[in-house]
Order: structure tokens, then C-alpha cells, then sequence
């Protein structure tokens, strides 16, 4: 009993001298110092905020998928730009200051959408979440996402960004967003195993070249490959390789075989003669033996060793894994051994298709939630957060290309010497479709790459049943061509 | 009389029992093993797992591709705070759970077990048949329910969409229909003499069941709790789908989001989180053998 | 403090005097008040996070919510879900997919394995039978991902895999990726079959643990061999956990998805391994480029459910499972 008494005491004691100290504080402390302090593997950002008198501290949340730690920049810039932000908020007279809180993780990218859906609708949205740029076709039409067309032009940070990134961030001629970051699909492929080939040095040297110029083409590249296993050169099945699980690169495919996507009036197009010849492109590779029928297994964990020490000869990839192959995954050498043996260039051209080399980029974007209560502050740390500093940090640790213009000749961003080189390709970029059927567009399609590559189906037989899909899951919402 | 009473009377004709026995015997552990064979090579693996740097089969390599390349750096998690937090979320959801369940299941369990009243066959039959019904099947509509409960001024904060206390509350729910149909099982097996005289002395039935019932269904909540925790602290659907990020995150959801579609994984830190996760369970597990095993022993003789 | 039980009453209870009957209508009213009361917690939770959610999945089924129009007020579009599920061209497969799996699971593992083990075990000195049933416990311990993690790695082409390793040259190893180019089935049931074997196991243990062992003492005397003491006298007296596992694993199954969505997500190529219930979480939280439909998600989910409970229905009938459901023995005082 007398414990709980002193205890209690205590409490009372302590309160009055809280109350006392906060009515004396009044009239004299002009400024309270709010010290946030965020800890993220191998960084600590530490961020003093003063919020003067009168003013108020306003919490900006934002919502960042990020693979640690190459890609916590994403966030991060986020929260190193909070500075500048106050500062720029004392300079023109406003009594707010912002501090920002990140929720960071590496869920998978379905989930992490089903979470902000959720999240909105129940009130709990954050006010900034990045995310990729095709998600705009459902969240704008939902209406969970700030259309910041009219206000973009009050922070001129923005202006700094390459122009074409914009088309990304549009649907009905609006803006939805602010590019984060932005990369690149190239094809790769082993220098060594073309010397051992037979190849000369000459030709290795200029292949780059010449899958720019569109001279070594799509069939080229399988035919090298079949060589290659008929010699022995590699094993069967690893001749070329794509990626082990449906994304985004899968839509280039059907760009190179001149496949149309979108008509004027915004609705989708499955261009029947276009998916077949990309079915029959897979269902080919498999039958001649340069790609395994189990490719789309979902197995990262044996993809990136198999490419990165040379058991595959030409191989579909994005620029952000380089980085990864060089620290993780290359026995001996890190990137010197892979800019050694390692080639990349754009997607060769179809002969079959447009016969132009192509590549696809899928830039990531900032966005404000509509349940925001301070669209300004948000996309005020947004724009601080888009300096060339902050960007070039991001963009050299985690394989990204640079999204501004003043990156160009900013010697951190030129230094890095794989980015610099392998940005070339983005002359020959395609975009995701921003519509809100697109998801339900690239799974029926994408179920007849599955379906010829493990042999369930032939060419033929897969549009047949994509089409039957995807008019069942679409309706009028799709154009069967 | 026992069996070996009676075998040197009664000697069957054919071959020798005891050589037969050893037959049946051996076969029976040859089985036995054969069964538990994938279960080991798992376990093992993990193990090996958690402290190497990568794994080729159940071998350890190191940089050079030798048999080799130990290390503790999977495990360097320990010092993140995000653990700690997941692990103090798991706590709670488990704990919550258990009190929870607890709670409902020998309050309805005694009911079933104990009382007539209108409704009881039907709610009885109910308990099996709402197992038609999993978390997984009624997501989306549990988040407006979620949703709905989240707006009830003051303690909706603490039970809607994105608390633990929401996450906690849909957890229970889902596992009621278990708990109270083994509770009621446990209950039937109980003597009623004791019971009847307090009720008969002007006892109320609150009391009866707190001070008379509840010490004797003590081993039989004590298994329920048990499996109902282990339930809780491997929860992953319900927790994952009605929180944000990781900040309510409990530890199979820690787990989960060090796994990516895009960015490669360290599955050696996978393996080391998940052993982390399994830890006190195990630890769980070692000492309350007994318990987890009998769990059903009250559900099970309905007859 | 409450007040203890005073020594009269427990002198009573150890004599189990009968008690006065008086069943007057006004009694029984209160103890059903007081049943009612008893459930009270159990049936509040029930009826929000069963009956509600159950109604609101058939009105959600009956709209066309989707990523794309969350924010709106649902829109009424009659029975359209309903004819797009039973038009999709994968319907069939997925039907198909299903009973396979469920009953495979079932009778391969969840009860059949569970019996055999449950047998054996109790067949051999007690303290190595208690030791296998808790190997067995374990796979029930381990959290999902890593448990899914262990049989990928098991299954994994060279250099990973574990049964390449171990061998080479055995049933089936090819040195490539056994789940996916052997047979994915055998994965899938495997994995599901090694967590839900265990729940029978137990049951069907403690069941065969209360048998009288007199009875078996008699047979043996009469000559009867292993066989026949466990056809004649051991199944027939558990049957009841026997009916009781069968129903309540056909339900779980049938409403289970998690191992096949880390394992397969479906696959490999065309629907090989999606089961009902993955593809009505699929559409409606699982998409790749996200645009979640909500509603259609809900149809598969009703139509699965409504599959389940008249299922269960049928069992509880067939199998009388109300016989198991015995009358309280204090009913009115």
C-alpha cells in the first residue's frame, strides 16, 4: 500500500512540474526542437526539425517497397531531403514543418498494391507511396491518388526531369505522379563463350553495335544460341534465358512482333497474329533446345548464379541486377571479372516483327494519396528529394538510370561507368500501358507464354485460349485483333 | 490375467512368435524412419542453412565452391529492432489469442456440454460445419468488418484494420470453432456429481464452472492454449493482409517480406529468421511434449 | 473474494445426491438465458467474423468491385460473376484440380498416413512411438515459408537440390528441378500431406490408446494375427474420429491454399496445380500488376463455401453425427 502511494505521489509530482515548466516555457522558448532520428542498415539519417512558436509539426508518411540495402535510397532520399524542405518552408514564411516517417519493406509487388488499396479505404492511406507507374490506370480511375497536373509547376526541381519520363506518369492527358527512379531491360551475354564459339574478337567487340543498329537480329541470337548448345559450348536449354517469372518484360516480346496495344479511345488490344508469333518464339526456343521447358519455375535462387558465372550464353535481364551479380554472385572478381566477360545491348531486333531493336523501361513513381490532408507538403518532399545528389546516390547503388537531366554530366553519376553505358539503350524504350486493365491484359497473355513453354499447348492453341480468357475476364474492355 | 500369463499355455502352431514380433518390430521402425526421412533432411538443411554463407544439398560452400564458408552473418538480424518489435507482435497476437480463445471456448464448451437449451444442436453442429468457412475464403469481406469496427468512436483505433487488437480479434474468431468443440469435448468426460450438488446447494452457474469445472479442464485448456498460441505466433495471412508495412508486422510477416519477386533473397537470412521464429516454440515444445500430444484426448471420445 | 464451497456441498457431490426435479417453463427460460450467457463471447465473434462476413462475400459476389471503383459505393450487377466463373475456360481444370487434390491429400496422408502411423506407433514401446509422433508434430511447428523452403530445397535442380545430391542416380533424379519437371502433384501433396497427417495421427493415437486392452489380450488368445485385431477390433471402435478427421480435413483442404501459393502458385504452366481456392484468392488479392477484382475474387470464394457447406451437411447426416451429440446430463435442477 505505501509503495503505491509514493508511487502515486511521484506521478502527481512530476505532472506539476511538467505543467509549471510548459507555462514558463511559454514566453520564453521561441522554438521546440524535434529531433528524428531513422536508422536504416548501414545509415543513420538524423534530421532536427524546430518548429517555432505557434507553428505546427506535420508528419508526412510515405510508403516505399525497397530491396535493402541497394534501394533504400527510395525511401531515404525521402527523409534526407526533410532539411531542405524546412528550410524552404522558414524562407517563405510558413509556420509549418514537416517531419517524414517511412514505412519500408519488400513485400511482393501484388501484395504491396493490395495493402494501399486497403489501406485507402479504410482511412489509413499514407501520403506518399511509391510505386510502379502502370498502377496509375487503377488508382487514378479509383480516385485513391492526387492528380497533381496543376501543381507539379510550383516546384522547380521538377523541370529538372528528362522530359520523356513524363509520358510514364500520364493517363487522360494528367499527370499522377513524379518519376523515382527509372532502369533499363538489356539483353546480356557472355563474351567469352562467343570467343569460345568460334567468334572473333572484332565481332564480339562491335556486337553491341550491331544489335543497335538492328543487324544482328532476334534470330540471329537463337541461332548463335543452338550453335552454342550443338557444340557443347553450354548445356541444353541455356542457350537464352528470360526471366523466371511474369513482369513487365514480356510486353517487349509482343512490341517486337509489332504488336499494338492501345487504340485512341484508351481500350486494349490483343493482337491475335502478334501473340501467336510471340508463343511461337518460346515454343521454338524450347524445341531447339536453347531453353528449358522449366524456365518459369519462380526460381530466382538458381537464375542469378547461372547467369552470372557463365552457364547461360544470352540472356534477357534488367540493369539493377548487375550491380547484385557483381557483389553477390560472381565467384571470383566481382564486376571487373563481369565487365570482362559480361556483354549487354538493346533486345535485338525481331526480323520477324518490326525488325527495330527495342527495350522497356518502368519507371517507379512518387505518388500522393487523395486521403492526404497536405498534398503541397508532400509533394514538397518530394521535390526535395529529386536533386541530382540525392538521385545519382540511389540510382549508382541500386542500378538505376538517372531520371534528371543535370545527371548527364554530374561526374558521381558519369563515374559509375555500367550506367552510363548501358543508359544508351534507353533510345529504343517502350512503356507499360497505364490502363486498369492491363493486369488482367498480361496474365491471359502471359498464361500463353506458360502454357507453350512447358508444352501444355502449341502456339495456336494458347491464343485460342488466351482469347477466351481474356474476353471472360475482360469483355468489352479488350479489342481481340 | 495379462497376455504373458497366457502365452506359455497357449502356443499358437507355425513360426515362433517372438521371431515374428521381431519381423513386425523391425519393419515397423524400418517404416517409422522411411517416414520421417524428409522431415530430418528439412531440419537438417536448415541448420546447415543458418550458418553458412550458401548451401549446395545439404553442404555448406564457401566463396571457392569447397565445402565450407560458415558464418554467423545470417543470424546479424538480432541487432535490427525490427525483430524485436515483430517478436513483441507476435507475442501479443499469440497471447491475445490464448486469452481469447481460452476464454470463449470453455465458456461455450460448458454451455454445449452442460446445458439444454434451444439452439444447442444446431450451434453444436455449427462448430464442425463453420470449418466450411476459412480466414483464407473470407478476406476481403472480414476487412469490412474490420473496417466497420475501426470506426467505433474511441476503442475502434485499437480493434480496426491495422491494429493488433483487429488482427487479434479475427484470429480468435477463427479458431473458436476448434477450441470450443475439444473443449466440450473434455467437459463430457468430466464426473457431474460434484458439480450437481454445488448447483443443487444454490451455487450459480458462473460459479459452478469458474470454481469447480475450470480447475478440472485444466490439462485440457492447457492443450488448446498451447495449440492455439503456436496458431497465433505463426498467424501470417490474417496479420499480413489487415496491416501496413511493417510496423504491426508480427514475425512471419518479418519473414515473408525479407523474401522479393525482384530483388534476389538471401535465403541463408531466411533460413536464420525462421529458425529465430521457431525458437520458443521449440523451446515450447521440449518441455510440454505431453500436452501437444493429448490435445484431442477429450475431442476425440465423443462417442 | 468469493466466497469457497462449504464442505456440505462437496460431502454431497462425493455421494452424487440426486437433486430435486423441477423443470418449470420459467426455468428453463433462465437456463437457456444462462446458456446463452455462456456463449455469449464465442457467438458475438461468430457472428462478426462468420455469419457477417459469410453475407457480405454473397452481396460483394453480386457486384463488380475492383481496385479500379474501391472507392465507389458498390454497384449491383446481378448474377454476371457467376457466369464468368462457370465460363472461364479454366474452369474445368480447376474443378478437376481440386477433388484430385483434396481427396489424394486426404486419403494418401491426412487419413490414411495418420492411421498407419497412429497404429505403429502404437505398436511399439511407448516411448519410441511418443518420439516419432512428435518428429511428426514438428512440420506443424515450422513457419510456412521456411517449411515450403525445406521441399524446395529438396527438390531443387543441381547444385542445390538435396535429392540430387543425395541421389543421383535414384527414382527420378535428373539433376533438374524435380517439383517442376518430374511431377508437381507429388510436391503438392506431399508438403500439404506432411503438415495435415499429424492432426489425425494424434487423434486416432489417443482413440487407440483408450482401447481396453483386455480386448485385445482376448483376441490374441483366440489366435487372431495383426490384421485381423485391427480390422475387427480396432477400427470399429474408432470410427467416430475416423468420420470425424475425414470431415474435418475434406473441409480444410478443400479451403487450404497457402503451401500450393509458396510452392507453385498454381504452376507450373498452365493451371497444373491451382486449386479452387488459390484462384479465388488470386483474383482478389494476388495480381501481378495489381487491379484486384474484389467481387469476382468473392464468387469463387461463395461458390467454394457453399461447396463446403453442403458438404459438410452431407457428412454430418451420413456419417449421424448427431448420435455423437449427446444430451447434457444436468439439464433443469
Amino acid at each position: 500500500m505505501k509503495r503505491r502511494n509514493t508511487f502515486t505521489r511521484m506521478i502527481l509530482l512530476t505532472m506539476a512540474f511538467a505543467l509549471v515548466a510548459a507555462a514558463c516555457g511559454n514566453g520564453e522558448v521561441t522554438t521546440e526542437t524535434v529531433i528524428v532520428e531513422v536508422e536504416v542498415p548501414g545509415d543513420t539519417v538524423v534530421v532536427e526539425v524546430e518548429v517555432p512558436v505557434g507553428g505546427e509539426l506535420i508528419t508526412i508518411v510515405a510508403r516505399c517497397k525497397a530491396a535493402p540495402p541497394v534501394e533504400d535510397g527510395r525511401c531515404n532520399n525521402l527523409l534526407k531531403g526533410v532539411v531542405d524542405v524546412n528550410a524552404a518552408l522558414e524562407a517563405a514564411g510558413d509556420d509549418r514543418r514537416v517531419e517524414v516517417r517511412t514505412i519500408q519493406d519488400n513485400a511482393d509487388w501484388g501484395d504491396y498494391r493490395v495493402e494501399f488499396e486497403l489501406a485507402s479505404d479504410a482511412g489509413e492511406a499514407p501520403d506518399i507511396i511509391v510505386s510502379g507507374h502502370e498502377d496509375i490506370g487503377t488508382w487514378a480511375t479509383s480516385g485513391i491518388i492526387t492528380d497533381v497536373t496543376d501543381l507539379l509547376g510550383d516546384y522547380p526541381e521538377f523541370d529538372d526531369i528528362i522530359p520523356s519520363l513524363w509520358a510514364s506518369t500520364e493517363l487522360n492527358d494528367r499527370r499522377w505522379g513524379v518519376p523515382q527512379d527509372a532502369e533499363a531491360r538489356p539483353l546480356y551475354y557472355r563474351m567469352d563463350l562467343l570467343l569460345e564459339l568460334g567468334w572473333t574478337q572484332d565481332e564480339v567487340d562491335s556486337l553491341p553495335a550491331r544489335l543497335a543498329s538492328g543487324e544482328f537480329t532476334w534470330e540471329d541470337m537463337f541461332d548463335t544460341a543452338e550453335e552454342a548448345v550443338v557444340a557443347g559450348i553450354v548445356d541444353p536449354g541455356n542457350g537464352w534465358w528470360h526471366r523466371p517469372s511474369n513482369g513487365p518484360d514480356f510486353l517487349y516480346y509482343y512490341f517486337a512482333a509489332a504488336g499494338e496495344l492501345l487504340d485512341e479511345s484508351g481500350a486494349l488490344i490483343y493482337d491475335t497474329a502478334a501473340a501467336q508469333k510471340v508463343y511461337e518464339l518460346v515454343g521454338d526456343a524450347v524445341a531447339r533446345d536453347i531453353l528449358v521447358s522449366t524456365r518459369l519455375d519462380g526460381d530466382w535462387t538458381s537464375w542469378n548464379p547461372a547467369v552470372a558465372n557463365g552457364d547461360v550464353l544470352f540472356w534477357f535481364g534488367g540493369s539493377w541486377q548487375w550491380a547484385d551479380w557483381a557483389v553477390n554472385y560472381v565467384l571470383e572478381g566481382g564486376e571487373e571479372t563481369l565487365f570482362a566477360t559480361t556483354g549487354f545491348g538493346p533486345i535485338p531486333a525481331l526480323a520477324g516483327g518490326t525488325n527495330t531493336p527495342i527495350s522497356l523501361t518502368h519507371p517507379l513513381l512518387y505518388m500522393v494519396s487523395s486521403a492526404t490532408e497536405h498534398t503541397d507538403l508532400a509533394l514538397l518532399v518530394i521535390a526535395k528529394a529529386t536533386t541530382k545528389e540525392l538521385n545519382t546516390e540511389y540510382a549508382v547503388a541500386s542500378g538505376h538510370l538517372a531520371i534528371l537531366t543535370s545527371q548527364a554530366d554530374y561526374e558521381p553519376y558519369t563515374s559509375a561507368v555500367f550506367l552510363s553505358q548501358v543508359g544508351s539503350i534507353l533510345e529504343f524504350t517502350t512503356f507499360l500501358p497505364n490502363s486498369p486493365f492491363y493486369s488482367a491484359w498480361s496474365e491471359g497473355y502471359y498464361l500463353g507464354i506458360t502454357a507453350v513453354e512447358s508444352g501444355d499447348l502449341d502456339p495456336a492453341g494458347a491464343v485460342e485460349v488466351v482469347v477466351a480468357q481474356l474476353q471472360n475476364e475482360l469483355g468489352d474492355n479488350v479489342i481481340i485483333k | 490375467m495379462t497376455a504373458t500369463e497366457i502365452a506359455p499355455q497357449l502356443q499358437p502352431a507355425g513360426p515362433l512368435p517372438k521371431t515374428r514380433e521381431k519381423i513386425g518390430r523391425r519393419f515397423a521402425y524400418g517404416f517409422l524412419i522411411l517416414s520421417i526421412t524428409p522431415i530430418l533432411i528439412g531440419y537438417t538443411w536448415l541448420v546447415v542453412a543458418t550458418i553458412s554463407t550458401r548451401t549446395e544439398g545439404l553442404l555448406p560452400r564457401n566463396a571457392e565452391g569447397g565445402i565450407g564458408g560458415f558464418t554467423l552473418r545470417n543470424w546479424d538480424f538480432v541487432t535490427d529492432s525490427a525483430i524485436w518489435n515483430a517478436m513483441l507482435n507476435s507475442l501479443l497476437i499469440a497471447v491475445a489469442m490464448v486469452i481469447g480463445v481460452g476464454i470463449a471456448s470453455t465458456a461455450g464448451g460448458y454451455a454445449l456440454s452442460r446445458m439444454k437449451f434451444a439452439g444447442r444442436k444446431t450451434f453444436l453442429s455449427m462448430t464442425l460445419v463453420l470449418h466450411a468457412f476459412k480466414a483464407e475464403m473470407l478476406l476481403i469481406a472480414i476487412f469490412f468488418v474490420l473496417r466497420f469496427l475501426g470506426d467505433i468512436p474511441i476503442i475502434g483505433n485499437y480493434i480496426g484494420f491495422n491494429s493488433v487488437g483487429g488482427v487479434a480479434l479475427v484470429m480468435v474468431a477463427l479458431e473458436l470453432p476448434l477450441g470450443i468443440w475439444l473443449m466440450k469435448g473434455f467437459f463430457d468426460n468430466l464426473p457431474w456429481d460434484m458439480e450437481r450438488a454445488a448447483l443443487i446447494d444454490g451455487a450459480s452457474r458462473f460459479r459452478v464452472w469458474w470454481q469447480i469445472m475450470l480447475p478440472q479442464v485444466r490439462p485440457g485448456l492447457a492443450a488448446l492454449s498451447l495449440f492455439t498460441f503456436i496458431a497465433g505466433w505463426n498467424a501470417y495471412l490474417v496479420p499480413f493482409t489487415f496491416t501496413i508495412g511493417t510496423k504491426v508486422a508480427n514475425m512471419p510477416v518479418f519473414l515473408n517480406q525479407l523474401i522479393s519477386d525482384t530483388a534476389p533473397t538471401n535465403w541463408n537470412q531466411v533460413a536464420a529468421v525462421g529458425m529465430f521464429q521457431m525458437i520458443p516454440l521449440l523451446i515450447f515444445f521440449i518441455f510440454t511434449q505431453e500436452l501437444l500430444l493429448n490435445i484431442y484426448a477429450g475431442g476425440s471420445k465423443g462417442t | 473474494m468469493t466466497q469457497r464451497l462449504d464442505k456440505d456441498t462437496l460431502a454431497r457431490a462425493a455421494v452424487g445426491a440426486p437433486g430435486p426435479q423441477r423443470g418449470t417453463l420459467g426455468r428453463r427460460v433462465r437456463n437457456t438465458f444462462t446458456a446463452y450467457g455462456f456463449l455469449g463471447p464465442a457467438m458475438g465473434l461468430v457472428l462478426l467474423f462468420f455469419v457477417a462476413p459469410g453475407i457480405l462475400l454473397l452481396v460483394l459476389s453480386l457486384t463488380d468491385l475492383s481496385s479500379a471503383n474501391f472507392s465507389d459505393p458498390w454497384t449491383y450487377i446481378g448474377l454476371g460473376n457467376f457466369e464468368r466463373l462457370f465460363s472461364d475456360p479454366f474452369f474445368p481444370k480447376i474443378l478437376r484440380n481440386t477433388v484430385f487434390y483434396v481427396f489424394a491429400t486426404l486419403i494418401f496422408f491426412n487419413l490414411g498416413l495418420a492411421l498407419v502411423l497412429a497404429l505403429v506407433t502404437t505398436n511399439i514401446p511407448r516411448r519410441s512411438g511418443f518420439f516419432f509422433r512428435l518428429v511428426w508434430l514438428l512440420p506443424r511447428l515450422t513457419p510456412s515459408v521456411v517449411y515450403i523452403l525445406m521441399w524446395k530445397r529438396i527438390a531443387q535442380a543441381d547444385p542445390f537440390g538435396i535429392y540430387n545430391q543425395l541421389f543421383p542416380e535414384f527414382l527420378g533424379a535428373s539433376g533438374g528441378n524435380l517439383f517442376l519437371a518430374g511431377s508437381p502433384w507429388t510436391f503438392v501433396i506431399l508438403t500439404n500431406g506432411f503438415v495435415g497427417a499429424s492432426f489425425g495421427m494424434i487423434i486416432f493415437t489417443s482413440a487407440l490408446e483408450s482401447i481396453p486392452k483386455d480386448l485385445i489380450t482376448a483376441a490374441k488368445v483366440d489366435g487372431a494375427n495383426v490384421w485381423r485385431i485391427i480390422r475387427d477390433i480396432k477400427l470399429p471402435l474408432i470410427k467416430w474420429p475416423l468420420l470425424f478427421i475425414a470431415t474435418y480435413q475434406t473441409l480444410s483442404l478443400l479451403t487450404s491454399f497457402e503451401y500450393i501459393l509458396l510452392l507453385t502458385e498454381g504452376g507450373p504452366g498452365l493451371f497444373t496445380t491451382e486449386v479452387w481456392a488459390l484462384t479465388a484468392y488470386k483474383r482478389a488479392f494476388a495480381s501481378y500488376f495489381g487491379n484486384s477484382q474484389w467481387a469476382f475474387g468473392a464468387t469463387w470464394a461463395i461458390v467454394l463455401v457453399t461447396v463446403a457447406l453442403l458438404l459438410a451437411v452431407v457428412y454430418v447426416k451420413l456419417f449421424k453425427f448427431n448420435e455423437l451429440i449427446e444430451e447434457p446430463r444436468i439439464e433443469n435442477l
